[in-house]
């Protein structure tokens, strides 16, 4: 852990704008800020670079944001944004728009899908008012595992279109274009209400009855935090498909560097959620062949996370 | 005056299962009550209904005279703080972090941390001897230290109402004394309701104390109007001794191990005194079988243990001879038994006629060491007969088990 934990936050915050300029200049097209056809990078850099550029980072915020509250409300540290069935909806609902409607409102079928799965598994675990952390857990998986047969049935008897799921579930920024980042913009608005909760969410790590003892409202933090965060990530499931490992990863690595605090841990990895996948996605636009992003993450991050857990024994 | 805590007729139940009924307990300012009680009979459910994490299903806590429900959460975190069983912690706060959490209810959601809440903090670290482990982090301080901790915390909260609940379990003797001590020293500023599960902890430490039993309260009262052996024995459903804590004045309870005698136990008389008999008579006592003694002067320590062991024994009073009517009874007894031990006590004038009364009796008799004789032979010579009458002659109490049990 760091001896000042908050200048982490204005670090992040120079890194991530550098990184904008950075990126912006990188691209498959060989063009760069020192081309003089000025009408050309205009283009290309307003209309498709930055958007792209603007969408990873958002959504890059909204996994880790989302996977930081997941683990915080779990009270574990192997939770991520997907644990309650949201991705699996989520690609069910774009599975079903690739193959009955040739792709269309396919954002839209994904939003559906993945906030509907999460809404089910929230009234499976209600009982009396109540919502058992643990029961929310399980249900996540039983109605994941339930939803996930469904998806191989599509995708088995989808044929020609199955090259076109796999793509998506992998997850990319391939086509986004400014409408497509106006939506992710709700990302950072639903992300203060997390953050207005992050106190909340220190005290849920004592556990929930102590919570109580302490004046939480627990079960209107959980729903609310739940709520929210699935909110995040079935926006950024429409937008750029099941991207992995952002939202496991980062608030894992950031709570060694800030402590677990929620007041700095929530905005760091939102920080560093955007760098990573900004830069994820520019490796996987830059490619002989453009390769799906979540590939690239899973490749870059798992790999990191090993390294750190070795080197620290405790996470 | 209003108690500061009271429950009226509270029930509670998991399913079919009633684990409080009609529980009823008003609890004054400034008292330190401690709640006892076998596993099981509902103490920390009844602490969990005081602290609203459980809705009795009948009846009602009334927390300063409002009904607990009429709390919003943190209103009800400012009166009432609590200290649960075990606590862990998911992730590595430190315990300075751990302990400002206690200002929760009384701060905004996004409001920083003033120099009063830093305060305060410092205040209950310093109360709780933790303030050294501030920057350490909660997962990694030892479980004496982390209870202390988390004591720190809800003293943070600055509740009028302290509860706990096996606050020392899982603690070395040394840490459960330090912990108590904190908690006493806090009344009577703070109420402290606890649920323990030592007797004598709770004895020396509470002022009042609730005897649980299956939901419902045995008895309440002071320790010495509570702790006794039949309230133990109804509520624990097991022997205890109450001796006077020497040092304390405050009630002690010592467990009589063993088995029950039942009626098919043989019958072991033991003729003791000056304390050579008391390791025998527990001994016998611990493997069941129906022991007699006597006879015995009142102010003799063997005297003392068959008393407190409940065993039938022939007193006579303090440095008085022995009288014809106890060797009458002692003959009866003698008779009666299946087998006699006679340990090695000092023999004078007074106790001698426990050693003529064997001599007529065809009762096995089993002798344990010699002791001095005070008697000008006479004992000497009594010892003789019995030997060459019979007796055996073994050397300790390991011993005598082994006959007993051949």
């Amino acid at each position: 852990m760091l001896r000042h934990p908050i200048l982490l936050l204005p670090a992040l915050l120079i890194v991530l704008l550098i990184s904008i300029v950075i990126t912006t200049c990188i691209g498959v097209s060989g063009l760069s800020l020192l081309t003089f056809d000025s009408e050309m990078i205009h283009k290309l850099i307003f209309e498709v670079r930055l958007p792209r550029i603007i969408g990873a980072l958002l959504v890059g915020a909204g996994l880790a944001a989302a996977g930081c509250v997941m683990q915080g409300l779990f009270r574990n540290p192997m939770a991520d944004p997907y644990i309650i069935g949201t991705s699996t909806g989520g690609a069910l609902g774009a599975a079903c728009a690739i193959v009955f409607l040739g792709g269309l409102l396919m954002p839209l079928f994904a939003f559906i899908g993945a906030a509907a799965s999460t809404i089910t598994v929230y009234i499976i675990s209600q009982r009396n008012g109540r919502m058992g952390v643990e029961t929310l857990l399980l249900s996540g998986i039983a109605v994941s595992l339930f939803l996930s047969a469904m998806l191989s049935f599509i995708m088995y008897m989808s044929g020609n279109s199955l090259h076109q799921i796999m793509f998506w579930m992998m997850g990319g920024f391939w086509n986004m274009y400014w409408d497509d980042v106006g939506l992710a913009l709700l990302i950072p608005a639903a992300a203060v209400i997390l953050y207005i909760f992050s106190r909340d969410l220190n005290v849920m790590a004592l556990g929930e009855e102590e919570a109580i003892h302490l004046g939480v409202n627990t079960e209107r933090t959980k729903k609310i935090l739940l709520m929210v965060s699935t909110f995040i990530t079935a926006i950024a499931v429409s937008i750029s498909g099941c991207i992995g490992f952002v939202g496991l990863i980062i608030p894992h690595i950031m709570r060694i560097f800030t402590g677990p605090d929620h007041r700095i841990l929530l905005p760091a990895s939102m920080l560093a959620g955007s760098i990573l996948l900004m830069w994820a996605d520019t490796f996987a636009r830059t490619m002989p062949v453009e390769i799906p992003v979540g590939i690239i993450t899973a490749f870059l991050g798992a790999p990191f996370f090993i390294y750190l857990l070795r080197r620290r024994t405790r996470v | 005056m209003t108690p500061t805590i009271s429950a009226e007729n509270i029930s509670i139940s998991y399913g079919d299962h009633h684990v409080i009924e009609q529980f009823s307990l008003a609890v004054e300012q400034g008292g330190f009550i401690g709640i006892l009680g076998p596993n099981g009979c509902g103490k920390t459910t009844f602490l969990r209904a005081l602290s609203r994490i459980l809705k009795p299903d009948n009846g009602a806590v009334f927390i300063e005279g409002l009904d607990a429900q009429s709390y919003d959460s943190r209103t009800l975190a400012k009166t009432i703080g609590c200290v649960g069983q075990e606590t862990d912690v998911a992730f590595p706060f430190s315990v300075r972090e751990i302990v400002l959490m206690g200002r929760y209810p009384h701060i905004g959601k996004l409001a920083p941390l003033s120099e009063t809440d830093l305060t305060i903090a410092d205040e209950a670290m310093k109360t709780t001897n933790t303030l050294h482990l501030a920057d350490r982090l909660i997962t990694e301080v030892s479980g004496g230290e982390r209870q202390r901790v988390l004591i720190a915390r809800t003293l943070t909260q600055q509740p009028k109402i302290l509860l706990l609940d096996e606050p020392t379990s899982h603690l070395d003797i040394n840490h459960q004394i330090d912990i108590m001590e904190l908690i006493r020293d806090l009344t009577p500023k703070i109420t402290v309701i606890g649920v323990f599960h030592d007797l004598n902890l709770a004895s020396y430490f509470c002022d009042r104390i609730v005897l649980m039993k299956q939901g419902k309260i045995l008895a309440v009262g002071t320790p010495a109007e509570v702790l006794t052996p039949e309230k133990i024995k109804e509520s624990f459903s097991v022997r205890m001794m109450a001796t006077t804590h020497p040092l304390t004045g405050k009630p002690y309870l010592i467990p009589e191990y063993g088995v029950q005698p039942t009626s098919n136990s043989s019958h072991i008389h033991v003729i003791s005194g000056g304390g050579t008999g008391t390791e025998i008579l527990y001994t016998l006592c611990l493997h069941g079988f129906f022991v007699s003694a006597g006879v015995l002067a009142a102010n003799d320590s063997d005297c003392l243990a068959a008393v407190k062991l409940g065993l039938e024994t022939i007193i006579e009073p303090p440095f008085a001879v022995v009288s014809d009517n106890s060797v009458k009874k002692l003959k009866v007894m003698l008779t009666n038994a299946d087998k006699i031990v006679v340990t090695g006590m000092p023999i004078g004038n007074g106790n001698l006629a426990n050693l003529t009364a064997l001599t007529d009796i065809p009762t096995p008799i089993y002798l344990i060491g010699e002791g001095k004789d005070y008697t000008d032979g006479e004992a000497t010579r009594i010892r003789r007969t019995l030997i060459k009458n019979g007796a055996v002659v073994i050397s300790n109490v390991t011993a005598l088990m082994k006959i007993l049990y051949e």
